[in-house]
């Protein structure tokens, strides 16, 4: 499957220390979850599994000392480089970042926005293709993240329980036997782990039932999160869905929890799929097409616009009513088009209406389609 | 209707959270949208949600707890009061100084207030023979209670007690 053009010719962010031009590698050299496939990828776009862990001996961030976090930081930053999966990462500075440039991190979803806002002395660790990152003195000293394509909720958790094991050769964690891994916000107290799988709804948003069907979803356990525009049924019709609870929960059991959770949502999509080419085929034609008209036509748009027109576009290429375009080009174009990727792609300041007008420019160029 | 962060700008974009069958709605502007990277719906949000951490974890949860104004956590200094209006700790000595109140705040976000998940590495036990024997009376009692969360979570215990066999240093490791 082809993803989008042009692809960078450097072989990858490789240095230790990051600089201006290592994280413009990043650009086009995709991350792993932003090229690969699996079963489930019609419906599941990725999976991410997150633990929070603090060192002993150290306040939290909200509470530490700036000359405490940078201590902290060293003594994260010597242990990931002797890690077997880590050394080779990129290591980011955030305070030398500017602010575009770690937009442009929150938007590859490897920090947080929580991360700059704060303003702490901070780090962003990228290895193994994206795939494995960590935040040190965002909330908690560590965010440590495992970001996998589809559904490979099992190779995610094994890849986050080795770094886990491999940076405790190194750093010792705030444990108590009562309360298990301590954290600064006690909702993620215990084992401080978050599973999230983002999925793809855009059948069950066409039939509007994704109200339903989130409502029969066990909501005391799981956290669903959609994003509506205001007229529209979601942006995107892109949800996310993550464990609720972390104290009182065997890791385990909420990955069980989440892996049941996604299934029953792939199947409902499913179905939903199946009905609406039987039920409303030439609707849900005439809007894919649309969305494919506007896209290659328009010569201002905003992102939320493109999130929905892309997501239409998924939604025909998934019914076989259009090809020529890879579920993968459609996936990196909804994360090219975020407003701090188009200032890198342009590398020029532009207000919000410039960038609309670019945006419409860049999805034209990109969106080729044979036939 | 404004925007609920700038209140200046008229709100376009709606962001719905559904937790606990409640459904939590932000009302914001396009500019702010933007800046808070919720216009991607990839990038998650626990800032704009953790200002609303108290409809979150129901209304009352944090007005029904004693009031603890002396308390003062000797490390760092946080009070309940500080923890109420932040949600949040400042060191990890914070979970002795407060522990009396966790009790209570701990069961009403996660239903429980004990960890029964992974040990760091270094603190991994072996499970002997009693204790996996005290285990399994425990389950029993669990099944019979029809405490059927609590039977499945010692179950996962025992898997794993049993998962890895004789043949590793790996043998009987609580993970
Ligand atoms: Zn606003
Ligand atoms: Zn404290």
């Amino acid at each position: 499957m082809s993803g989008i053009q042009p692809q960078c010719e450097g072989n990858g962010p490789s240095a230790v220390e990051a600089s201006g031009s290592d994280i413009d590698d990043f650009l086009w050299n995709f991350g792993s979850w932003l090229t690969d496939e699996d079963e489930y990828s019609d419906i599941i776009i990725s999976t991410r599994i997150r633990l929070a862990r603090n060192l002993k001996g150290y306040r939290f961030p909200n509470r530490a000392s700036n000359a405490e976090l940078r201590e902290v930081l060293q003594q994260v930053r010597r242990t990931c480089q002797e890690c077997e999966s880590l050394k080779n990462g990129t290591y980011v500075d955030i305070e030398k970042l500017s602010e575009w440039d770690c937009k442009y991190f929150v938007e590859r979803r490897l920090a947080s926005p929580q991360l700059i806002e704060n303003a702490y002395p901070s780090l962003l660790i990228i290895a193994s293709r994206e795939s494995l990152s960590i935040m040190v003195n965002e909330e908690d000293h560590l965010r440590i993240q495992c970001l996998e394509a589809g559904f490979r909720i099992d190779r995610a958790w094994e890849k986050i329980s080795q770094v886990d094991d491999e940076l405790e050769e190194g750093l010792t964690f705030s444990y108590s036997d009562r309360f298990g891994y301590l954290t600064a916000c006690p909702t993620n107290l215990g084992t401080g782990l978050r599973v999230s799988i983002f999925v793809h709804l855009p059948a069950l948003s066409f039939r509007s039932e994704t109200q339903s069907v989130i409502q029969q979803l066990p909501t005391s356990e799981i956290a669903v999160r959609g994003f509506y525009g205001e007229g529209t049924e979601s942006i995107g019709n892109v949800f996310q869905i993550s464990n609720q609870l972390t104290l009182g929960r065997t890791e385990k059991s909420v990955v069980e929890r989440l892996r049941w959770t996604a299934n029953k949502l792939v199947e409902l999509e499913r179905e939903a799929r199946a009905r609406l080419l039987k039920e409303k085929e030439t609707k849900v034609e005439d809007a894919v097409f649309r969305a494919l008209g506007v896209l290659r036509h328009a010569r201002i748009m905003s992102s939320l616009e493109a999130m929905d027109l892309l997501s239409l576009l998924r939604l025909g290429l998934e019914l076989g009513m259009i090809s020529d375009i890879s579920r993968v080009a459609i996936n990196q174009l909804m994360v090219l088009i975020q407003p701090a990727h188009l200032q890198k792609i342009y590398s020029k300041g532009l207000d919000a209406d410039e960038r609309d007008i670019v945006r419409a420019e860049f999805i034209r160029q990109n969106l080729w389609m044979e036939n | 209707m404004l925007c609920q962060l700038c209140e200046k700008n008229p709100a376009t974009i709606k962001i719905a959270h559904v937790i606990k069958q409640k459904k939590i709605e932000i009302n914001l502007c396009h500019a702010c949208a933007e800046a808070k990277g919720v216009d991607n719906p990839m990038v998650t949000l626990p800032q704009i949600f953790g200002n609303f951490i108290s409809e979150l974890l129901g209304d009352d949860l944090f007005s029904k707890a004693i009031e603890k104004t002396g308390e003062k956590c000797e490390c760092c200094g946080s009070t309940w009061n500080s923890f109420e209006k932040t949600g949040m700790f400042g060191c990890d000595i914070c979970y002795q100084t407060f522990e009396h109140d966790l009790n209570f705040t701990l069961r009403r976000i996660h239903g429980s207030n004990k960890h029964i998940g992974n040990r760091p590495k270094s603190q991994r036990r072996i499970i002997d023979a009693t204790e996996l024997e005290r285990i399994r009376r425990n389950l029993q009692k669990a099944i019979l209670d029809e405490n059927f969360e609590r039977a499945a979570e010692l179950r996962d215990i025992l898997k794993d007690a049993r998962a890895e066999p004789e043949e590793s240093q790996n043998d009987g490791i609580l993970r």
